[in-house]
């Protein structure tokens, strides 16, 4: 870790990029999408907890299968309580579920915690985060859902029916979204190092769409 | 003038050579060499040879292909050829083992740099690879010099414990079977004294290694003479004197050799105790192999003055203990979590399925799981296969049930909902899923709503059978759950039911292939008759009759033949006279009798035969009418059969046979042009009726009668002339002649 914004840190759209394009097999419609952010924002939020507390004992060299095992970990976790609490959206989800562990957003926040921060700091940093991917994820799948099923969190808008366009819900209106995300992203001048860039781009797209 | 050569130290040369160090070891080989020529005979010979040779001439090609300088000399290969040689059965074909020497010398010598610079110990490497290669490996060969009730080796015997094994003197002998020169201990023995006293191995490594698998065993099993024979047996001795030694694939210091022997002997123990291969120590000795640079790292002698080196061995540990840690502290979490969501999720899942019911009980309050093959709950006993899921209906309305049955035609699941109230009456069926290829539709499911667990009113779906009979089939088991638990009260069934169900094995001509009745019920009444149903072919009348409280079935074939049973399947004709003669009268008016032999039966008797009716009781199969021509003196017997070939067509078939109850000729009206396949399969009908001729009882087994892709229908083919062949020999054998 001699690179001290680490390896993605000047990369934002590549980071967007690769942090959303599981969510975004999920992000059909509003129920899956919000099932996904939270997921992935509760694996962030855990890891860097245990992270922070564990970063004294953890060695430069095992950093990186340190934070793999406990993403994996509590990826699992949340995997088993969604099941049993949340049987509808956990099948929804299907394997993408189990990819949260490798998220590079979850592996970016969990690098920046291993550069010191406290517990406080990394709880902080992963709220604000997962806030960020919970929105964005919310708008993504609240448009695709809205324009391509012609329904929100499954109750049909019979006023839209005639006018949804299905490929919108489909994988290609999926990388379509991101694509628009990340464009409206930069010209909004995302900063490097934090995902608000995410959340900028998916509520200034959701505003456009709306009006 | 030599250059002056600087090397780096060590500079103090112990004096021994490569060459006089394997010269050592395969004088200390030769006991066991010899041994095992005494004990195996010729054949340990050959295979020594074969091995040596191999193993030399490998590398000399190879050293010569690579331009290396020419190693041979060093006697290495030698080595490596006869301990592998000794390693072997004896009945090892003689190329495996020059391909074995090959692998050994070639791919963990030669390929990682020659003498010194291979990973592993070339002989073991290529046992392994032999075992995994060549079956003949395995197991071992038994010697010539005795002779031994058993073909087993002492390590098969040692599985099922020490019963049935050699004496200890002779397993220290080798008289025993296995590998030609892991038997005889006292000469391997006499190896490691010349070895040990020539200073070439430290003695404590085969100690090690010997007495951690005796301690082993006596520790899990209690039983020293076991311990005993345990490392008496297979190639230990062998492996911890010559293997585990090996210079090059064994590590440096005298405290890593120790951990290197220890660890080969768990090894060998975890192999032998609890895996499936008999024998461990070539896996263990080799898996060590692979460990030595490790052992060399953390048994290396610290440096002279080390300073800080208590803190450098802290660290080099710390990487993996804090990862096994915390990979330890999750996994443990992980199963705490488990053990709490599991049934949960069992429960959702389970508790999903209810939702599938509410279609057929749409005012249901709620369902209590009896018994779930998804969660694997169940109150219930004696629950069918077929039966996944009984639920009870929470207000007491009834029960309802998934079942599922793979029992159709292509065999694929047909998933089926069935709600039963609580008299055990069906209030309803559902398909779920239903992946046959053809449908029986809408109207087969609704059909069982109102039925009792008898199924007395559901018909099968004509040209669906198997699959209606599978769904109906599925609905009887369910019916089983719920009565075998006390749920619901099994229905009686009705006299009409059971006389119904004896029909077919009394009456098979009135029954297609599947054994269902093809017959539709017409109006009749009489001083006995309750219903009558008259045969789709038209050949034949089913009568359901009552005297007093008895029911009675009786049947009656086109020419008026008839017989009555009652309800225990009893063939009563004779005690009910006038029974017969009504039913007899009815059936006359109703079916026509025939006039006289239909004219394509008559074209297969020779020419101008006379011809005359053959009345009888005999033909419940599908056989319904009979002649005799008379061509002079010589008869024919003639038959028509009415068999349902496929999807119920009704079909119809003259064979013709001789005196001696051989076919002369067959025919059919139409032949079986109905069947669709027929014609996709553009039979040719002038060969496959001469198929026929010429045969017997005996020399027709139906085969002829088949064709590929009109299974069902030439199924009744084949069923037609075996119905002919039985009213022939009734009618030649005193039968109704």
């Amino acid at each position: 870790m001699n690179n001290e914004k680490g390896f993605l840190a000047n990369k934002p759209e590549l980071l967007l990029f690769l942090g959303a394009t599981p969510a975004i097999a999920v992000s059909t419609a509003v129920v899956p999408a919000m099932g996904m952010a939270i997921a992935m924002t509760l694996v962030m939020l855990l890891t860097n907890i245990c992270l922070s507390l564990l970063q004294k004992v953890i060695p430069a060299k095992a950093q990186v299968p340190a934070i793999l095992i406990l993403a994996a970990f509590w990826t699992g976790i949340v995997q088993m309580v969604m099941h049993a609490l949340l049987p509808n959206v956990y099948s929804a989800l299907g394997v993408y579920l189990a990819t949260v562990a490798m998220n590079l957003v979850v592996v970016y926040e969990a690098e920046q915690t291993l550069k010191g921060r406290g517990v406080g700091e990394a709880i902080l940093a992963s709220l604000k985060t997962g806030m960020a991917f919970i929105l964005a994820m919310f708008a993504i799948g609240a448009i695709r859902e809205i324009l391509g099923s012609a329904s929100f969190a499954g109750h049909a808008i019979a006023a839209l029916e005639g006018l949804k366009i299905p490929m919108i819900a489909q994988a290609p209106g999926g990388f379509g979204m991101l694509a628009i995300a990340m464009a409206v992203a930069r010209a909004l001048g995302a900063k490097p190092a934090d995902c608000e860039g995410a959340v900028a781009a998916a509520i200034g797209e959701d505003k456009e769409v709306g009006a | 003038m030599d250059k002056l050569v600087v090397t780096s130290a060590p500079h103090i040369h112990s004096g021994a050579s490569n060459r006089r160090v394997m010269l050592d070891v395969v004088l200390a080989l030769l006991p066991a060499a010899i041994a095992s020529v005494i004990l195996f005979g010729i054949p340990a010979l050959l295979v020594i040879l074969a091995c040596v040779l191999g193993a030399v001439a490998s590398e000399a090609v190879f050293n010569w292909i690579v331009k290396k300088p020419q190693t041979i000399g060093d006697f290495s290969a030698v080595v490596t050829g006869l301990l592998l040689a000794l390693n072997l059965r004896a009945d090892v074909p003689l190329w495996q083992c020059v391909v074995g020497s090959a692998f050994a010398m070639i791919v963990v010598k030669g390929l990682f740099g020659g003498l010194g610079k291979n990973f592993a110990n070339p002989a073991i490497a290529a046992r392994v690879f032999m075992l995994m290669a060549f079956a003949s490996v395995a197991g071992g060969s038994m010697p010539v010099v005795v002779e031994l009730t058993t073909s087993a080796t002492p390590l098969e015997i040692l599985k099922n414990g020490v019963e049935g094994m050699p004496a200890i003197k002779d397993m220290l002998l080798g008289l025993r079977g296995g590998a030609i020169g892991e038997g005889c201990i006292v000469a391997l023995l006499l190896g490691y004294a010349y070895l040990v006293a020539r200073k070439h191995i430290k003695w404590f490594v085969p100690a090690i290694f010997v007495g951690s698998v005796f301690l082993c065993y006596f520790i899990a099993t209690g039983d020293a003479m076991l311990a005993l024979y345990q490392i008496l047996s297979g190639g230990l001795f062998i492996g911890a004197i010559y293997m585990a030694t090996d210079y090059v694939t064994t590590p440096i210091t005298s405290r890593g050799r120790s951990l290197f022997a220890l660890g080969c002997g768990l090894i060998t123990f975890a192999v032998r105790y609890f895996g499936k291969y008999p024998e461990g120590v070539s896996f263990s000795i080799l898996v060590m192999n692979i460990l030595t640079p490790f052992i060399d790292k953390i048994s290396a002698h610290e440096n002279l003055g080390g300073s800080g080196r208590h803190r450098r061995k802290l660290g080099r540990w710390k990487a993996p203990v804090a990862l096994v840690s915390i990979a330890v502290v999750a996994a443990l979490a992980l199963c705490g979590v488990n053990a709490i969501t599991a049934p949960v999720i069992q429960k959702n899942a389970a508790g999903q399925q209810t939702g599938l019911l509410y279609g057929l009980m749409p005012e249901a309050q709620g369902f209590e799981i009896l018994h779930s093959t998804v969660s694997g709950e169940s109150t219930l006993v004696d629950v069918p296969e077929t039966v996944q899921g009984v639920y009870k209906e929470t207000s007491g309305q009834g029960y309802a049930l998934l079942l599922s049955t793979t029992k159709g035609y292509t065999g694929n699941a047909i998933e089926i909902t069935m709600a039963v109230d609580a008299e055990g009456k069906i209030i309803g069926t559902e398909l779920r899923a239903y992946p046959e290829s053809k449908d029986f539709g809408a109207e087969f499911p609704l059909s069982f709503a109102g039925q009792d667990s008898t199924l007395s009113g559901v018909n099968l779906v004509a040209g669906c059978t198997y699959s209606s009979v599978a769904y109906k089939d599925a609905v009887a088991d369910g019916f089983a759950a719920l009565i075998n638990n006390g749920l619901i009260v099994e229905a009686v069934k009705s006299d009409e039911q059971i006389l119904t169900e004896l029909l077919p094995s009394v009456y098979p001509g009135v029954a297609n292939p599947y054994g269902v009745v093809q017959a539709e019920v017409v109006e009749a009444t009489g001083t006995y008759i309750a219903s009558a149903m008259k045969a789709m072919n038209e050949k034949g009348m089913v009568y359901f009759a009552k005297d007093g409280e008895a029911s009675f079935l009786a049947i009656v074939n086109a020419v008026g033949g008839c017989k009555v049973y009652d309800t225990a399947g009893a063939d009563v004709t004779v005690d009910h006279t006038d029974l017969v003669a009504e039913v007899t009268a009815h059936a006359a008016s109703a079916i026509e009798a025939p006039e006289k032999a239909p004219k394509k039966l008559t074209k297969l008797a020779p020419d101008d035969a006379a011809v005359e009716m053959i009345a009888g009781e005999g033909f419940f199969n599908s056989v319904t009418e009979a002649y005799q021509y008379l061509d002079g003196e010589t008869p024919y017997y003639g038959f028509v059969c009415h068999p349902y070939g496929y999807a119920n067509q009704m079909m119809e078939i003259y064979v013709m046979i001789d005196a001696n109850g051989t076919i002369y000729e067959i025919n059919a009206d139409d032949w079986i042009l109905q069947a669709e396949y027929f014609t996709a399969y553009e039979l040719d009908k002038k060969e496959y009726r001469k198929g026929f001729e010429g045969l017997t009882v005996d020399s027709f087994t139906g085969e002829q009668a088949l064709v590929s892709g009109a299974t069902v229908t030439t199924d009744s083919v084949k069923q037609a002339v075996n119905d002919a062949f039985a009213a022939f020999h009734a009618i030649v054998n005193g039968g109704a002649a």
